[in-house]
């Protein structure tokens, strides 16, 4: 849900690690094309939006030029990590609430700082950027344009005032020569120098302007607070739950079973013959609570997943769905227990859903672990129109996977299919 | 003895009819909801409204607030009150809506002479409450500092809504005895020893728990 990037920066590799020079001279030309194109989205975009704000229209046209300021900060930040080798610090944009409508998601845009300080680079970086260009292209063509100056002084006309005249008053073919070639040779010898100082400007800018460290820091301890919110709800509503079962399933039936032992014992004093049913319904009521136990156990945490991993729990989730589940699952043995549980009552949770609302045929669940996430999914071929509002089971999974740090997914279109996707991180929080 | 039966479980509601009936009460209503239970009672005016405490819609108290309106509605009826757990707070508020009222455990009206006890003295006027709240309200506020173990045992008993009789039949002692021991323990604890009436005997003991109002 959140635009950000917040890898640790890669250790400062200080000899090899960097792009070499042909890189960065292609990526400080490539800066000319581009901070025009930014500058021009930029100034007409701010200025027609600025002008039209009075009537509305000019709300949408700002929001737009931001958006394109991001995507256009976006190639910057990409192309600057890629050329010095090294990421940028993090940034990070508000996000409107999932769902808005765009009037509020073009207010959002006008409120996130990051996004007025992309629309200042094209500003901004439209002098450096350009700048930096034209000046490697100076520099580079001239001191080429001096190391060869023999093989073209040819075409100038003869009675020019070169640069030995310049300096000293007279006039010599080879001391022209001399003179320029050694000129054109300390030019380009320096080029890398100027190369490297230029990216790091640019570099400077960027980092300046497009990352925003602290706001990135302070949304991800939001997360995290969120979270933990979240595992807290999670746990207490956890615990309702497991009174009320408890209370509406085993707790009745032994006290139904002990009445019925009461009656029984009464029966066997004055009137034996009618003891044997009120002991067969003693009996079934006795089966029905080990039952309701039984399974109560396994909801709270199912002892397969703690013997036997993943895999195994989701074998045996799949083999107790009533409707036909084909598994790919594909993990390591053994997961943080966290992520585990987390998984496994998404899964289970998802099937149930499955077999109750969604009038499906099969279920189809896949878990795998890619670039340190587990992704566990479920999807079935019902009739869709599943939602995660209010009281309903799915709500209550987003808690569940972001008590973990995790990210639940569900698209449920009327009509089929629906896919429930949690991606949980595996490295324990 | 006509009995309205509000429980929201059909197993229990099952089982407490059989047992009801084999008291030799009759169940004129068996209702699963409060809003049922203060509409049969309206209609039927039974002798005692049977109330679990936590049934549908909010599955709470549902039963208990039901049965105190059940009260404010018409004092004729008794009220006994069943619940799988108790709770002292819950205790409080039904010995404040007056004589006649029982809160008891489920599990102690199983046996057919304790539900019948207990139906005897509500619908009779008297008090019932658990000994779980009792011994909730001992660890509340702790009387060994002035009272003798026996007189502890005695007060407990007080406590449930049990008579002077019943007191002594259950610690094996003679009515003179319990009497004593009663004035003892209301000297020791500054309460007024003059009430007869059993409920006013337990809403003394309760204030001095601090319970009371």
């Amino acid at each position: 849900m959140t635009t950000m990037s917040l890898e640790t920066p890669a250790p400062a590799a200080s000899t090899s690690a960097s792009a070499g020079f042909w890189p960065r001279v292609a990526y400080l030309l490539a800066g000319l094309p581009l901070s025009v194109a930014a500058f021009v989205v930029g100034v007409a975009g701010f200025s027609l939006g600025v002008s039209l704000l009075v009537v509305w229209i000019g709300v949408p046209i700002l929001a737009a030029t931001l958006w394109a300021a991001r995507g256009l900060a976006t190639v910057e930040r990409r192309s600057t990590e890629r050329v010095t080798d090294r990421a940028l610090p993090p940034h990070h944009y508000r996000v409107a609430v999932p769902g808005a409508g765009p009037a509020r998601v073009s207010l959002a845009m006008l409120r996130d700082p990051q996004a007025w300080r992309d629309l200042l680079h094209t500003l901004v970086g439209f002098v450096v950027r350009f700048t930096a260009a034209v000046l490697v292209l100076a520099w580079g063509v001239g001191g080429l344009g001096g190391l060869l100056f023999a093989a073209w002084q040819w075409a100038l006309p003869p009675d020019r005032n070169g640069l030995v005249w310049l300096l000293t008053g007279s006039r010599s073919e080879l001391a022209e020569i001399a003179v320029n070639t050694v000129l054109g040779a300390v030019v380009l010898a320096l080029l890398p120098a100027l190369v490297r100082g230029l990216v790091a400007l640019r570099a400077a800018l960027a980092r300046g302007l497009l990352t925003n460290q602290t706001a990135a820091l302070r949304e991800r301890a939001d997360e995290l607070a969120a979270g933990r919110r979240a595992a807290v709800a999670v746990e207490a509503s956890t615990l309702r739950r497991l009174e009320r079962d408890l209370h509406d399933g085993p707790q009745q039936r032994l006290v139904r079973m002990t009445m019925d032992l009461e009656a029984t014992s009464r029966r066997l004093d004055d009137d034996p013959g009618q003891a044997r049913p009120l002991l067969d319904g003693a009996i079934a009521q006795s089966r029905e609570a080990l039952a309701e136990l039984r399974a109560l156990s396994r909801g709270i945490a199912p002892p397969v997943l703690a013997d036997r991993g993943l895999d195994a729990a989701l074998g045996a989730a799949a083999a107790r769905s009533p409707i036909p589940v084909s598994l790919d699952v594909a993990v390591p043995d053994r997961l943080p227990p966290g992520v585990e549980t987390t998984a496994y009552f998404v899964v289970t949770e998802a099937l149930t859903n499955v077999a109750k609302h969604a009038e499906a045929s099969r279920a189809t669940v896949t878990a795998v672990v890619d670039e340190g996430q587990l992704v566990v999914s479920v999807a079935d071929d019902g009739r869709g129109g599943a939602h995660s509002g209010k009281g309903h089971g799915l709500a209550g999974l987003g808690d569940r996977v972001s008590a973990v740090d995790g990210t639940l997914a569900i698209t449920s279109p009327a009509g089929g299919p629906t896919v429930v996707t949690a991606s949980l991180p595996v490295t324990e929080v | 003895m006509r009995v309205v039966l509000a429980e929201d479980s059909v197993l229990l509601r099952e089982g407490l009819v059989r047992l009801l009936g084999e008291y030799g009460a009759e169940v004129v209503d068996a209702v699963g909801d409060g809003e049922s239970l203060v509409a049969a009672v309206a209609e039927h005016r039974p002798d005692v409204a049977v109330v679990d405490v936590r049934m549908p819609p909010s599955f709470t108290d549902e039963g208990l607030r039901a049965a105190l309106r059940v009260r404010a509605d018409g004092p004729g009826t008794a009220i006994l009150v069943l619940s799988q757990y108790v709770e002292v707070s819950y205790a409080a508020d039904l010995l404040a809506a007056g004589g006649g009222v029982g809160y008891l455990l489920k599990d102690r009206v199983t046996r057919l002479e304790d539900l019948a006890d207990a139906l005897a003295r509500v619908t009779a006027g008297g008090t019932v409450l658990d000994p779980e709240v009792v011994s909730a309200l001992f660890a509340r506020r702790d009387p060994v500092a002035s009272l003798s173990a026996r007189e502890r045992e005695v007060l407990a008993l007080v406590a449930e809504g049990r008579a002077n009789g019943a007191i002594g039949r259950a610690l094996t002692l003679s009515q003179g005895a319990v009497e004593k021991h009663i004035s003892s323990i209301f000297d020791k604890l500054g309460l007024a020893r003059d009430s007869a009436d059993d409920h006013r005997r337990v809403l003394a003991v309760l204030a001095w728990f601090g319970l009371g109002r």
